[in-house]
């Protein structure tokens, strides 16, 4: 019970820290032991030496002015039980302090390790990035999916210091869109099949692990066509990724509308696959094409003259055709016929 | 018609596999894609010597560990058929 309550109490006292959060604090192992013996209940023989070692062996993040209530602590009688000792140093209070500040690095340590560890294979700042969205980025972008024929600027804004968020640029790839609609577009395959009364709860298992396997599979081959051609892109993998998936907006579409009419399918499924092809061969041209990288490096690349540029015509429109072929592969099942 | 996730990795698997079974000497050189890197001066590397490079950068990388993994798949497939 008492622990418990420390434990919450050291969870809110969040000013003051016994050494900064950077870096790798050195003391990770000690403080562990120096916790865990205040935290629990220590068993009998273990307490006393460590107690004794107190004075001498603490390390210099040891709080000073806890020093002279250690030995006092310990040297308290000798018919005092090793298992109340703990009980008895949580009550003083620069002990309940002590044990605070050594809970609150040991959590902050924690989340320390874990970020570096989560830093080292995929950045969260840059996942942040694709996800920082708002309502009006996403309405004005569903619009720009289903109709992109009319839209005139297609180049992204360029900022020095750091990539413009989607949310003040509409042509910026993000991943909220794919992600949500990739998640609506198998409900909706759920749906399809329920009314068609073919539904089974594993198939939208089955469903969702095929759709995720073409995704990987289209991302991976877009992914190493870009190194065979040796194209140098500003783009990244989760660049690829989020163009690449705009085209469940359009799959929705489609087998919503052979909700309608069944025979609407196909022609719905042209329509947003023109848009869907358009849509991202308007927004990729400005990203691989040379013309168009001339002006934001002003440097001549080789690899943008002659054979260069031909290879990325070859892969924009590589790119552009898959996306009709997986549209018609991943929703010819759901759709009614 | 379900494609899973683990057939993905049985097919990446092979794939990697058969990356890796290509021989320098004894097949690549006589199809005539072997080692020699001619390059002309000012373009960059061309479609083939950047296809070379990542069969061999996979066989490299991938030798030690498509051993066990192989050894790995196989008595799976040995007990759960």
């Amino acid at each position: 019970m008492r622990k418990a309550r420390r434990a919450a109490e050291m969870q809110d006292q969040g000013a003051s820290m016994p050494y900064p959060q950077y870096g790798y604090p050195p003391p990770n192992v000690p403080s562990h032991q120096d916790s865990s013996m205040y935290m629990t209940g220590p068993p009998a023989g273990m307490y006393n030496p460590a107690a004794a070692q107190a004075p001498m062996s603490p390390p210099a993040y040891y709080p000073q002015q806890g020093m002279p209530f250690m030995p006092m602590g310990g040297g308290g009688g000798p018919e005092q039980n090793n298992f109340s000792m703990p009980a008895q140093f949580l009550q003083n209070p620069v002990m309940t302090n002590m044990a605070m500040q050594y809970g609150q690095s040991l959590v902050g340590q924690g989340k320390e390790a874990l970020d570096r560890e989560l830093n080292k294979y995929v950045s969260t700042s840059r996942i942040k990035y694709y996800f920082s969205v708002d309502t009006a980025y996403v309405a004005k972008k569903l619009a720009l999916l289903l109709f992109p024929f009319t839209h005139r600027d297609w180049s992204v804004k360029y900022n020095p210091e750091e990539p413009v968020q989607p949310r003040y640029e509409l042509n910026a790839p993000d991943l909220y869109i794919p992600a949500m609609a990739f998640v609506t577009y198998l409900l909706i395959g759920g749906v399809s099949l329920g009314i068609q009364e073919r539904f089974s709860p594993e198939g939208l298992g089955i469903q969702a692990s095929t759709a995720l396997v073409w995704a990987i599979i289209e991302v991976l081959a877009i992914w190493v066509t870009l190194y065979v051609m040796n194209i140098q892109t500003k783009l990244t993998s989760f660049d690829i990724l989020a163009f690449s998936s705009y085209k469940y907006v359009g799959m929705i579409v489609a087998v919503i509308a052979s909700f309608i009419m069944p025979s609407v399918y196909h022609l719905a499924l042209i329509y947003v696959s023109a848009a869907t092809m358009f849509f991202l061969i308007r927004s990729l041209k400005v990203q691989i094409l040379p013309e168009s990288s001339h002006d934001s490096y002003g440097e001549q690349n080789t690899s943008f003259t002659g054979e260069g540029s031909k290879r990325r015509t070859y892969l924009l429109l590589f790119m552009g055709g898959l996306q009709p072929l997986m549209m018609w592969w991943l929703t010819r099942q759901i759709a009614r016929p | 018609m379900a494609f899973t996730f683990w057939s993905l990795l049985e097919a990446s698997l092979l794939i990697v596999n058969a990356i890796c079974v290509l021989h320098e000497e004894r097949f690549l050189a006589k199809v005539g894609w072997g080692g020699e890197q001619i390059q002309a001066y000012g373009s960059g590397p061309s479609v083939k010597s950047q296809i070379l490079n990542l069969i061999r950068s996979v066989r490299t990388v991938m030798r030690i560990p498509l051993i066990f993994i192989n050894i790995v798949v196989i008595l799976m497939k040995f007990v759960l058929g």
